[in-house]
């Protein structure tokens, strides 16, 4: 069966425990939302467990933070996932602050051979630490720098070739980046091996008038499920989750997009 | 990989200044090169902003929109995270508030940040177990031992109407002018069923409740016991009844 599902959030807490929607088979949990939790975030997690596949996904690893990911966190991380055994463990191709200071938002780094280098040490690092292959995912970013000697998707293409990593492949941040940043996203999508994609996020964006911004605020826009069907044509089934984080509606109305993309892999089985 | 970082930070943090990073910039769309930091700088601010307005609804009601989003930009200037769970952002709000204007035309707002913070941090918490009942009888006979409560029971003496105040934004049409002004004490607790409540009790009550935290159980009664007048034993056992209801007992402990 294919794995097509949605982001669990807190919002929809009442309605996973009350009424869990029986059309899809597969959830993805933020990390930092359930690991450091002892109470509501981790029993619903346990309950649902047993009706749902999991995979875990993270925003704080900052795997390209100039002093590595925190000790601290891989060590929750760690004990998170070997009591929930989620079957993707996920996070970005980022960093997010300073020590002792963090953004909270993804922050992107040159596409060059000295980030290649040191991503990936740092990468064997990480899946060293956690015992298991990590997925990495391509971001949205809004600035791009004169130092990146490579594509967007030649520097993964060259990650995914010569690390263990797996990636995250967000549909809608190469479409974001392709219009942001003036590429064909077809061309990045068509250079990510297939066996190299773990999962596929779809979500919606936001058109500022001067750029666009990945907001998951939105249902996914029909630009980014063209693109998704060129994907999956080539790819065939990958397991794919809706993520949906600003202006949340009912449940049902986020897993009537995972139905849609249910509909989609199908069309080409 | 350092000294980008550093610089990428710097104007993140500060997009109207220029460093050695600024020439190196290909902003997105139709931005300029001087407004794509302003993205990152924005973000960063509504997203803290964004979880002081989830922690602090009370405060927040309190002030209204535009003061307490003033408050909460400068808190943010002032105070960088630290977590890597963004979650956990404003545990320093309350201490933050004690020094600033508005907590002179206001002065329970740290009181009531504080009570807003836990609130969430009880969320996250684990419920330990209570004790069993019968293991209680060994205090009444041993002075050495004392009652381990929970971590989360967090006493409150007030003097202004905390709980009413924090209740406010349960109530559209209720504002500060309605509450009767009396003193408040209370404790908030995460029960046994996990649910987060809080409970009202008597200065004395919130006096022996301290005293059991921090000595065994009998000198505890022997001192707690002063703080109540004639014909106000009862309020003893139901201090005892509420601790026991509601699974805050969850130990002895040796002194």
């Amino acid at each position: 069966m294919n794995l097509v599902g949605i982001g669990l959030r807190t919002s929809h807490y009442n309605e996973w425990e009350e009424s869990p929607p029986q059309e899809i088979n597969y959830l993805e949990a933020l990390s930092e939302n359930h690991m450091t939790s002892k109470g509501r975030p981790w029993s619903i997690l346990e309950k649902l467990r047993e009706n749902y596949q999991f995979s875990f996904h993270g925003v704080s690893l900052s795997i390209a933070s100039h002093q590595g990911p925190r000790e601290d966190y891989l060590k929750t991380l760690k004990e998170f996932i070997d009591v929930f055994e989620p079957s993707v463990v996920s996070d970005h191709l980022c960093w997010t602050g300073l020590p002792h200071s963090n953004a909270h938002n993804l922050l992107p780094v040159p596409y060059n051979e000295e980030s290649f280098l040191f991503l990936k040490d740092r990468i064997i690092e990480v899946q060293d630490y956690l015992k298991r292959p990590i997925a990495l995912e391509n971001l949205s970013a809004y600035v791009d720098f004169k130092t990146s000697t490579m594509t967007e998707w030649e520097f993964w293409k060259k990650l995914l070739a010569e690390t263990d990593a797996m990636m995250m492949l967000d549909v809608n941040n190469v479409f974001v980046n392709a219009q942001n940043h003036g590429f064909d996203p077809k061309i990045y999508l068509d250079a990510i091996p297939q066996h190299k994609i773990a999962q596929v996020h779809l979500a919606g964006f936001t058109d500022t008038g001067k750029f666009l911004l990945d907001t998951h605020s939105k249902p996914v826009y029909p630009e980014v499920w063209t693109l998704y069907h060129h994907l999956i044509k080539r790819v065939g089934a990958v397991p794919t989750i809706i993520e949906w984080d600003e202006d949340i509606p009912e449940l049902s109305v986020v897993v009537a997009e995972a139905k849609k993309a249910q509909a989609i892999i199908e069309e080409y089985q | 990989m350092k000294k980008f970082q550093e610089s990428f930070f710097s104007l993140l943090m500060n997009p109207n200044q220029k460093n050695e990073l600024s020439d190196l910039l290909i902003p997105a769309g139709k931005l300029r090169a001087d407004e794509v930091m302003w993205v990152y700088y924005n973000d960063y601010h509504i997203r803290l902003q964004s979880v002081l307005n989830e922690h602090f609804v009370s405060v927040w009601k309190i002030l209204g929109d535009d003061l307490f989003f003033e408050v909460g930009k400068k808190y943010i200037q002032t105070h960088p995270s630290p977590f890597y769970d963004l979650g956990l952002y404003g545990e320093k709000f309350s201490v933050y508030l004690r020094d600033q204007e508005v907590s002179e035309e206001f002065p329970f707002l740290p009181e009531l940040a504080d009570i807003e913070y836990h609130f969430q941090d009880f969320f996250h918490a684990a419920v330990p177990e209570a004790i069993a009942p019968e293991l209680l009888t060994q205090i009444q006979t041993n002075s050495d031992l004392g009652l381990k409560l929970s971590p989360l029971l967090r006493p409150y003496q007030s003097s202004h109407p905390l709980l009413e105040i924090w209740d406010l934004p349960n109530h559209d049409s209720k504002n500060l002018n309605e509450i009767e002004w009396l003193d408040n004490h209370f404790v908030l607790y995460k029960n046994k069923s996990e649910k987060i409540k809080t409970h009202l009790l008597r200065p004395a009550q919130l006096a022996l409740l301290e005293l059991l935290k921090t000595h065994p159980f009998l000198k505890a009664m022997e001192l707690g016991t002063e703080h109540f007048s004639a014909g106000e034993e009862n309020l003893v056992s139901e201090l005892f009844q509420f601790l026991n209801t509601e699974g805050l007992i969850i130990g002895l402990k040796s002194y």
